[in-house]
């Protein structure tokens, strides 16, 4: 969306110069003279930003700025000025400007506030859409839930997402915690930057510091080239360090030494390399006893964990499970095409009344196999039945469907998945 | 804040902020108007106007600082 500003000044060449330039970034503009001729296009022009002269012929720029605000209180402001003083900063900020440029006028610093200013509204604007997508929806980004737990995880995430904090996401396996950190990366300033995620438990112990840190060629056994670790990949974005408590204490030294001096050094390297990353760490153990049995440094924990986040199991928010079903039949839909359309509410029961053990990983797998199982156009309880053997079923659901099914049935359904594959293929 | 120029210059402290403040009116034109000249020539397009423009402003800070300098030297 290209922003529309509004330039008020009164010298002739410095108002044509900026309102070039600001064309020139990208901007719609308009240029006015004085604060009466302002007031006069304000409400027709109806300008994102304006970029005002404090001193006009006939008027104070901080006035038009502060009407201009009262009209619209999502206006920005840039004040201009020649005549630089403590109190007219601080009066200029306390009117909610933005920023506050000194004449001479350097066309690289105009550039650095308005690509700065643009950015902050683009984040904001999106962060706008995404929040009117949860209301409508109960979705933020690839999350779902209307439940007050997560209800309270949403507004967490959109207040730490603006921020650098970092964040340390705890809970259950199957929760989620991948999708939180993927959340906060793309409601960050560091969107389109990179996203990377790396699990401290699938790599051996003796590989993770290379893997994370990089290395230099001929630094091991193997190492035959030089290769860039995790954090380099990240570097402006965002690193998820999943099961964070299964890093070794060497190493998590090391990482508390990245985090305090913000550079780091590859595996037989000689040069610290600065980083820009947001750290996001997860964990499924609770942190406090990973610190009392030594899996966790104390002094890694209160540095990485300067913002909580602790996403509850599936089975404390029993009334999400409807909307999270619904919405993955729907993604698995879009994919197999199998004519899925709609749940039995008996079915939508018996996931509501399931524990839940695997949390919403188990949930996605569940509905996954209950769509390849279904024939027709709607997923009924005997085929969940199958799938969740141990279930506590409502009445409703449980009396249709308690028998096994017959061969026959059994035989008519296998026939009905590979007519569908045949018809998929 | 004091001003680094003005610190220990009382006297001519106001006037020496004046000075600066109409300097730096001609001088942002002229900054601004090279800028888009560049950008103009770097696009294939005619730079003259926008150069012309700088000249000027040029010029007239020029001007504003020989009166500006001959203010601050009277006795």
């Amino acid at each position: 969306m290209s922003l529309r500003v509004l330039v008020v000044e009164d010298d002739v060449a410095i108002r044509r110069g900026l309102e070039s330039a600001l064309r020139d970034l990208g901007a719609s503009t308009k240029a006015v003279g004085t604060a009466g001729e302002a007031g006069r296009v304000m409400g027709e022009f109806d300008p994102h930003v304006l970029v005002v002269d404090l001193n006009l012929p006939d008027g104070d720029g901080l006035e038009v700025f502060r009407a201009a605000r009262e009209s619209n209180p999502e206006r920005d402001g840039i004040v201009v000025t020649g005549q630089a003083s403590l109190d007219s900063a601080v009066e200029a900020l306390r009117a909610g400007v933005s920023d506050y440029l000194l004449k001479p006028l350097r066309p690289a610093q105009l550039e650095v506030v308005f690509q700065r200013l643009s950015a902050r509204r683009t984040l904001e604007s999106e962060v706008d859409s995404l929040r009117a997508e949860l209301q409508e929806t109960g979705k933020l980004g690839d999350l779902i839930g209307k439940s007050p737990p997560m209800v309270k995880v949403f507004e967490a995430i959109r207040r730490v997402a603006i921020s650098n904090a970092p964040v340390l996401v705890t809970g259950q396996s199957g929760t989620g915690k991948e999708v939180v950190a993927r959340t906060i990366h793309r409601l960050s300033r560091r969107a389109a930057a990179p996203f990377v995620a790396f699990n401290c438990a699938a790599i051996s112990p003796t590989l993770i510091e290379s893997e994370l840190f990089g290395h230099e060629r001929g630094s091991f056994t193997g190492a035959d080239k030089r290769r860039v670790g995790y954090f380099e990949e990240a570097n402006g974005g965002t690193l998820l360090l999943d099961e964070i408590t299964e890093m070794g204490p060497e190493l998590q030294v090391k990482l508390l030494r990245v985090l305090e001096a913000r550079t780091l050094r590859r595996v037989g390297g000689t040069q610290d390399l600065r980083v820009d990353v947001r750290l996001v760490s997860a964990t499924n153990r609770d942190p406090l006893e990973a610190i009392r049995e030594n899996k966790l440094r104390e002094d890694l924990y209160y540095r990485l964990n300067v913002f909580p986040i602790a996403l509850p199991p599936l089975a404390e928010r029993r009334e999400d499970i409807a909307l999270l079903a619904e919405h993955f039949r729907k993604q698995i839909e879009e994919q197999e095409r199998a004519g899925v359309q709609a749940w039995d509410p008996a079915a939508l029961r018996a996931l509501e009344a399931y524990p839940w053990p695997g949390n919403v990983r188990e949930l996605r797998n569940v509905v996954h196999r209950a769509h390849v199982m279904t024939e027709g156009d709607t997923i009924r309880p005997e085929v969940l039945e199958e799938l969740l053997p141990d279930a506590p079923r409502p009445a409703a659901a449980a009396s249709a469907t308690r028998s096994t099914p017959s061969r026959a049935q059994a035989s008519s359904r296998a026939a009905a998945s590979s007519k569908r594959a045949r018809k998929r293929s | 804040m004091s001003d680094p120029v003005t610190a220990g210059a009382p006297d001519s402290g106001l006037d020496l902020k004046r000075f600066f403040h109409d300097l730096a009116t001609p001088l942002s034109g002229a900054s601004l108007h090279l800028e888009r000249a560049s950008r103009l020539a770097a696009r294939g397009e005619d730079p003259e106007e926008a150069l012309a423009t700088a000249r000027r402003e040029l010029h007239r800070a020029f001007d504003l600082f020989e009166r500006g300098r001959a203010e601050l030297l009277k006795p």
